[in-house]
């Protein structure tokens, strides 16, 4: 096992690396970044001097090189449209990020794998039904869409929650509720089908012949087996959910990093695009490693070695 | 009833009820028989004639589309129909046991032995701490399980089938049961595994004192282990005699078309195969419910359905023409 995580903490390395190149080459791929950057008609003079502030004029392999050497010390340039050091925006969103995709984790799979021990427990009736349609309409609706009905319906004719922006409580629940939603449809409908296909199983059986309450029998045994494809799952929907938190985190203002990737793409701030996108990159890479050492958790069979 | 019965039960009709109770299948119609104290009694029969209906009955693990719907189940005089589940939790385990059939898909695979044996004691028993594990690796040792301190802390999919099986009965021995019933408890293993596990069954029953209930399709085991035999057929028990009169003389058709086909092993030409298959418990045929196969019937066994002909003490047969060669 620990000789298994070494190991993938180093391919991990090797694909923020492989990241940083292709996004490195990406920015550079459009157009003149200095023209961008300067105001309207400016003359070659003052283009050339953003280049250099930029260090634009240097051949691209010694560019990336300059880049990567910063970058592993944490300094990323200088954001060309805040004007600040993108090393410190990206510590002040990096906070909000975290939040908002924690929460929304914490959401979709609390109530997903509630709903889904539910759903398979009792297989009809009220409350499955509900369930069912709550599932069907997370699934079908784009995030940004019900973040939009949220806007309609709890701050323009409820009014109980703010439209936008960051800082309380109740600034966090639309946001992470509506990013939520669609996954926890997902986490409902694996953990039930799993959750059956486990309750029918031998063992199962075995713990009721034990004498085992029903409790234990569910809780703790068939929803230990049951979980596993949900980690699965789990794992592949942080990547996902990184990346559907962009739309999230423009309708509702939320200053993340998502946000923060979208204005410097929209300003062709290239430091900000790579220092975010390689950001995101060690994110995922840390979290699928995290997801990785949770199944050899749940389930011993697999073992990396 | 006399104390020397363990288990006496009387008219037990499981049902299951598919379609929203449309199509009613009468796995288990109407089925009695006893058991004394210290026996070893073989249900017998093909698939899905009811024998393990009988077992999931007497312990009410009844899957959801199953329910017994008439009889009564007196356990040490104590009718098990009328136990909460909570009062069956108590019984499940400690006084009634069970070994499943499949050694490979019996045992929990994200848990290790140790804890799989330590929950059921610590369900049933007051062990805790060291005394738990000093009780496991004792259970481990009586099924000759090696090394236990080792095997407490491995997991099933690190052991071999004989293995888990052994340790499924030790978890099914583990509180010292009255009853211990084994489900085609060794059907999936090969056969010197099968030999080696039911003399290890005999040779703890010795020490422990427990009665054996075993449901198979398997005469070896008959044969070699059982002292008593029930033969179902269709949700029925056709017949029921000490072993070694089932083997003499079998007195229904069906235990003697049972044995053509299992014996005969060592003389090819003699074994036979059973005619046909068994009838759909949805739909049976009317009068005898074997008749369609048998090579006895009659016009009185196509309409009327026979009863249970005396045999002598302890025999019986429910058919038309008993003992008929």
């Amino acid at each position: 096992m620990k000789r298994y995580i070494i190991r993938r903490f180093f391919l991990g390395i090797i694909v923020v690396w492989i990241v940083s190149v292709l996004i490195f080459g990406a920015t550079r791929i459009g157009p003149d970044p200095a023209l961008m950057i300067a105001a309207p008609g400016a003359d070659e003079a003052e283009l050339s001097a953003i280049r250099d502030r930029f260090g634009l004029n240097e051949p691209l392999p010694f560019q990336y090189a300059i880049f990567i050497k910063k970058a592993i010390q944490a300094d990323f340039g200088e954001s060309v449209y805040y004007g600040l050091p993108v090393a410190e925006i990206l510590w002040q969103r990096l906070p909000a990020s975290l939040m908002l995709v924690g929460a929304a984790t914490l959401i979709a799979l609390g109530f997903g794998i509630s709903a889904g021990v539910l759903a398979a427990r009792r297989r009809t009736g009220f409350l499955n039904n509900f369930l069912r349609w709550f599932s069907f309409l997370g699934l079908s609706m784009p995030n940004f869409w019900i973040a939009m009905l949220f806007i309609l319906i709890f701050s323009v004719k409820l009014q109980i929650l703010p439209t936008g922006g960051y800082g309380t409580f109740w600034h966090l629940l639309m946001p992470a509720f509506s990013l939520g939603w669609y996954f926890s449809a997902g986490y409902t409908r694996i953990t039930e089908s799993s959750l059956l296909q486990v309750l029918n199983s031998e063992y199962i059986k075995l713990c009721r012949v034990k004498g085992l309450t029903e409790f234990a029998v569910v809780g703790r045994h068939a929803l230990k087996n049951a979980l596993i494809p949900v980690v699965t799952l789990a794992g592949m929907n942080i990547v996902l959910m990184i990346s559907s938190a962009v739309a999230i985190e423009m309708v509702f203002g939320w200053p993340g990093l998502g946000l923060l990737m979208y204005h410097g793409a929209v300003y062709r701030d290239f430091n900000v695009v790579q220092a975010v996108i390689l950001c995101i990159s060690v994110l995922m890479v840390f979290m699928n490693l995290l997801v990785d050492i949770l199944y050899a958790y749940l389930d011993p069979r697999i073992r990396y070695d | 009833m006399d104390n020397n019965t363990l288990l006496h039960v009387t008219g037990l009709k499981t049902y299951f009820f598919s379609f929203a109770g449309t199509r009613i299948v009468k796995a288990v119609d109407d089925v009695s028989f006893d058991i004394r104290r210290g026996d070893r009694l073989a249900v017998i029969g093909e698939s899905g004639c009811g024998k393990s209906t009988v077992a999931a009955s007497l312990l009410r693990v009844l899957p959801p589309s199953a329910k017994t719907v008439g009889g009564e189940i007196l356990f040490e005089g104590e009718d098990l129909l009328k136990k909460s589940n909570r009062e069956m939790n108590d019984i499940r385990g400690r006084r009634i046991a069970m070994i499943l059939q499949d050694p490979m898909m019996s045992l929990d695979p994200v848990f290790t032995i140790g804890r799989q044996l330590g929950e059921t004691l610590e369900r049933h028993t007051p062990l805790r701490g060291e005394s738990l594990l000093r009780r496991i690796k004792e259970l481990l040792t009586a099924v000759n399980i090696q090394e236990p301190e080792r095997r407490i802390n491995q997991w099933p999919h690190e052991m071999s089938g004989g293995m888990r099986q052994r340790i499924v009965g030790s978890i099914a021995l583990s509180c010292e049961p009255k009853l211990l019933i084994c489900d085609e408890a060794t059907t999936n293993l090969d056969v010197t595994l099968q030999l080696q596990y039911l003399n290890l069954l005999k040779e703890l029953q010795e020490k422990t004192g427990v009665t054996l209930a075993f449901i198979t399709h398997n005469l070896g085991i008959v044969a070699e282990l059982c002292t008593t035999v029930i033969v179902m057929y269709a949700g029925k028990i056709v017949e029921r005699a000490p072993v070694m009169d089932v083997f003499d003389s079998p007195a229904h058709p069906y235990t003697k078309a049972l044995l053509d086909a299992a014996f005969g092993l060592q003389d090819t030409r003699k074994r036979r195969p059973i005619p046909g298959e068994p009838p759909n418990l949805a739909n049976l045929p009317p009068g005898c419910s074997f008749h369609p196969r048998c090579i006895h019937a009659d016009d009185r066994c196509r309409k009327e359905e026979p009863p249970e002909a005396d045999m002598g003490p302890g025999r019986s047969a429910k058919c038309w023409h008993p003992g008929k060669e």
